[in-house]
């Protein structure tokens, strides 16, 4: 058996990565996305699966955007803003985070703003954090949750190529109720 | 009122239970916490690799790895994220493993189970009677909703305490850990409260 040399990550954490796919460009987010990114965590319909109330005011925003910048100066987690190449829109995020180089694996997350809900966009952003984690970083094992009503981002995970491999009954609580997860993983061939 | 009749999707209070470390009692075991004087009892299964194969921390070369662990394992008591537990055989006062909460979600009313017992005493219920008192206590006196426990895909007699116990199988982790040069797939397991 070839020996496993645990990655070092440290080199991801020096200067934020960028991608690009076909029409995306996946980036660090800065102050000046902020109106965007808004527009995506204010709304109540996206924020209806998913573990956060929709944000009612612009400073939730600037928060959560000082929160995400920690997470990358204590080198534990990626929040990409995902662009839109054709207006430079940001049109949603992706996310990596629970980063392990001992085990080699790795959390996604993701979310898009609803009008851009249809085009295939998530499904192509998380592709391609996908192949990043796995080509650029080393990791051998991604895994997302989702709750268990919330179609669109199972459809994702299946696009991606991910596994449904466990159901989390009623692990949660959301909105004022216990929901249940699913677990999704892909695992480097 | 016991906190399970508190229906409420507020956080739990848990805080009575990190105040006072509790204390369980079975029919035939003790479960307190751990103290130093534990240290050649928690070696003697620690340093054992029919015992350690299957769990994620290395096994002891000596017993100053032991000592490191009693050391280091309040902090995350003190952080009020897991409650560990000595198990005490009550007939000779000998301790004979180890279990406890080792994620206590407070906000998800959700905890995890976990476990490790000196091979000397397999076979005989103990574990079985020791994770059936931590369920207990987690639904009926923290109130929680949810347990849930994990062990390797291939360790057949830790699966067999979580589905005596009650517990459903609800899903395999593939390559969830690496350990030792090999990934390692595992099974998922839960309670629910009233199951």
């Amino acid at each position: 058996m070839s020996r496993i040399i645990p990655p070092d990550l440290s080199r991801f954490f020096e200067l934020h990565p960028t991608l690009e796919t076909e029409r995306l460009r996946l980036r660090e987010l800065t102050t000046t996305d902020v109106p965007d990114l808004h527009a995506y965590y204010s709304d109540p319909e996206t924020a209806l699966y998913v573990p956060f109330t929709a944000f009612t005011s612009i400073a939730d925003t600037e928060k959560l955007l000082g929160r995400v910048a920690n997470g990358f100066e204590r080198k534990e987690s990626f929040m990409f803003g995902v662009e839109r190449k054709s207006d430079g829109k940001i049109i949603g995020i992706s996310d990596l985070f629970n980063l392990s180089s001992q085990h080699l694996h790795a959390v996604i997350g993701w979310g898009l703003a609803k009008s851009y809900w249809g085009f295939g966009y998530m499904t192509e952003a998380v592709r391609e954090v996908i192949r990043f984690a796995f080509e650029e970083m080393g990791m051998h094992r991604i895994e997302a949750e989702c709750e268990t009503e919330n179609i669109r981002s199972i459809r994702v995970a299946e696009r991606c190529g991910m596994t449904l491999e466990a159901t989390r009954v009623e692990n949660e609580i959301n909105k004022g109720r216990f929901v249940s997860n699913y677990v999704y993983a892909i695992v480097r061939e | 009122m016991p906190l399970s009749e508190n229906n409420s999707f507020e956080p739990l209070d848990l805080s009575r239970f990190f105040e006072k470390h509790p204390v369980l009692e079975t029919e035939r075991l003790i479960l307190r916490p751990r103290t130093m004087a534990d240290k050649d009892d928690i070696f003697e299964y620690a340093s054992d690799p029919e015992v350690t194969r299957y769990v994620i921390w290395p096994t002891h070369r000596s017993v100053e790895d032991t000592i490191a662990f009693l050391e280091s394992a309040p902090k995350n008591f003190a952080k009020r994220e897991s409650i560990g537990f000595a198990i005490e055989l009550k007939e000779t006062g000998k301790m004979i493993g180890d279990c406890g909460f080792l994620r206590i979600e407070p906000k998800h009313h959700r905890t995890e189970i976990g476990y490790v017992l000196n091979r000397n005493f397999w076979s005989k219920g103990y574990m079985t009677e020791a994770v059936h008192e931590l369920i207990r206590f987690a639904f009926k006196e923290m109130g929680m909703h949810r347990v849930a426990a994990t062990c390797d895909f291939d360790n057949v007699r830790s699966a067999a305490v979580m589905e005596r116990c009650g517990m459903t199988l609800e899903g395999v982790h593939r390559d969830s850990e690496l350990r030792r040069g090999r990934f390692i797939a595992k099974k998922m397991y839960a309670i629910l409260k009233g199951n």
